[in-house]
């Protein structure tokens, strides 16, 4: 599953760029809609900190 | 485990490593390039957002540098320059800055007449004299010749532009140095698609010679035998591979160079000098969506007086391609109260966010914020703050860093990465033949 750490989060916003289902938005810090994410991660491949990780 | 034997290996496809591996795939070396990002380019790229081609940084370039640059290796490069490359928002009014003696001409325009005459008198003592000391910082040097908050607010804006720092941190010697390395780069403007096709060009330049470049291979350690770099082990697809090199060139910054070649094997005074001297340089950049221009001045218009916004450039004025049909992009820079963390990015936003407001009109009926992006940590304007020279070499033999964050005097944003970036590869030139891999 999609997990944010926000200690590592710029806010730079690349992930909500890639985002195919616009299930995550910036404001700072990134934060998830799980109601539209479907934990496709294509988000942390682009995250260029590792903020975005896959944990079960 | 796979290995792959190379002349150059270099870590991250950024501007720096970009044009490092068109240079030296050029001059006959046996050039790999790995990214952990599935793009080539880092911040300087562009990506696909809402049918909007959104930079991952870089924005303003010049035909002077980041053109000749691409003419050195035989790169495509196109440009569009705007006519006026500036405007000054100066007591609610813009005014075109003028090609040449421009900063002179802002000055008059902020400042009564002898305080503008002492300012600028100062200013031509620091350019064809002696520049001021590293030891004062850009706003005490300018205060002994002028109170005014406009005259100030050029300085800012000249200063944070492609430094990331506010005129209190930056060094008034660095600055100076800065002056006058750009004073002969003419001609900035904006990259049809996008800043992502120069180092797009460069990637190709750089294929055509030869070079290799991994896309979603992550380098897991910078390899190395009493002291002389060896090589890099890098995750791939297809699993660990055990990449063999002469040279080692990493573009990830000095800190994720550490991290890679591990503490223990780093000499104290490296470290300690790492430890005072490396701040990355923040920026904030919202790109705002309209149904309609917001700006008349297709280039960059200053702010010499804002909260916290920079400059604002009309991208799709000049740009259409980078914004579906009947939309308009515009970018919105913003520096922050100070570049040290902690921050407040949520206040700094809301900042930037009123200057907005105030200073276009149409903001609230025809835009919407596109993406609101914070640059600064492990993703930002620059990864060291200009002045604090750290060195491209490391205490490894033949461990390079390229990029930024090992920018030379005088030299900020992307060119500094380019600059560091020849200069590392004049000295692989002189240490390394190419080809030696293949032997």
């Amino acid at each position: 599953m999609l997990t944010i750490l926000p200690e590592k989060c710029v806010g730079c916003g690349m992930c909500v760029m890639v985002c195919p289902e616009e299930a995550l938005a910036v404001w700072g810090l990134v934060e998830v809609d799980r109601k539209k994410c479907t934990d496709c991660l294509t988000c942390v491949e682009y995250c260029p900190v590792e903020a975005l990780e896959d944990r079960p | 485990m796979k290995t792959h034997k190379c002349d150059v290996a270099i870590i991250g496809s950024g501007l720096g490593g970009a044009a490092a591996a068109a240079y030296l795939s050029r001059a006959g070396y046996q050039v790999l390039v790995i990214d952990r990002l599935p793009f080539v380019g880092g911040r300087c790229a562009n990506l696909d957002y809402q049918g909007f081609r959104l930079p991952t940084g870089v924005v303003w370039v010049s035909d002077g540098f980041h053109g000749q640059l691409c003419r050195d290796v035989g790169a495509s490069f196109e440009i569009r320059v705007p006519k006026p490359e500036y405007f000054y928002r100066i007591r609610g009014k813009d005014y075109e800055m003028p090609a040449k003696g421009g900063l002179r001409a802002m000055i008059a325009i902020a400042a009564e007449e002898a305080e503008a005459n002492r300012a600028m008198a100062a200013l031509k003592r620091g350019l064809s004299w002696q520049e001021p000391p590293m030891s004062i910082s850009v706003k005490a040097w300018l205060q002994q010749f002028s109170a005014d908050p406009s005259v100030l607010g050029i300085f800012e804006m000249l200063s944070t532009l492609s430094s990331g720092l506010r005129t209190f941190e930056l060094p008034a010697g660095e600055f100076f140095r800065y002056l006058m390395a750009m004073s002969a780069v003419k001609n900035y403007g904006f990259v049809p698609g996008g800043c992502g096709n120069i180092t797009e060009a460069l990637a190709g330049v750089g294929k055509a010679n030869g070079a290799e470049i991994w896309l979603r291979a992550p380098a897991r350690r910078i390899t190395q035998k009493n002291g002389l770099v060896t090589g890099v082990l890098v995750d791939t697809a297809g699993g660990q591979v055990e990449v063999q090199a002469r040279a080692v060139l990493s573009n990830a910054g000095p800190q994720a160079t550490v991290d890679l070649v591990g503490k223990e094997n780093l000499e104290k005074g490296y470290l300690g000098d790492l430890e005072q001297k490396l701040h990355a340089s923040p920026q904030i950049i919202i790109y705002v969506a309209s149904d309609r221009p917001l700006l008349e001045c297709p280039g960059l218009t200053f702010l010499t007086e804002s909260r916290r916004v920079l400059f604002m450039a009309p991208l799709t004025n000049l740009c259409p391609e980078l914004a579906p049909k009947g939309q308009h992009l515009t970018e919105v820079a913003a520096f922050l109260g100070n570049s040290l963390p902690p921050y407040n990015l949520r206040q700094e936003l809301d900042l930037a966010m009123a200057d907005i407001r105030d200073n276009l009109p149409a903001f609230d009926k025809h835009a919407r914020v596109l993406l609101a992006g914070c640059y600064h940590g492990g993703w930002p304007v620059m990864r060291c703050w200009p002045g604090n020279y750290l060195p491209q070499k490391t205490p490894i033999e033949n461990l390079y860093n390229v990029g930024d964050g090992v920018a030379p005097p005088g030299w900020w944003g992307s060119p500094s990465a380019v600059q560091s970036a020849r200069i590392v590869i004049e000295d692989v030139k002189r240490r390394i033949s190419p080809g030696e891999a293949s032997r």
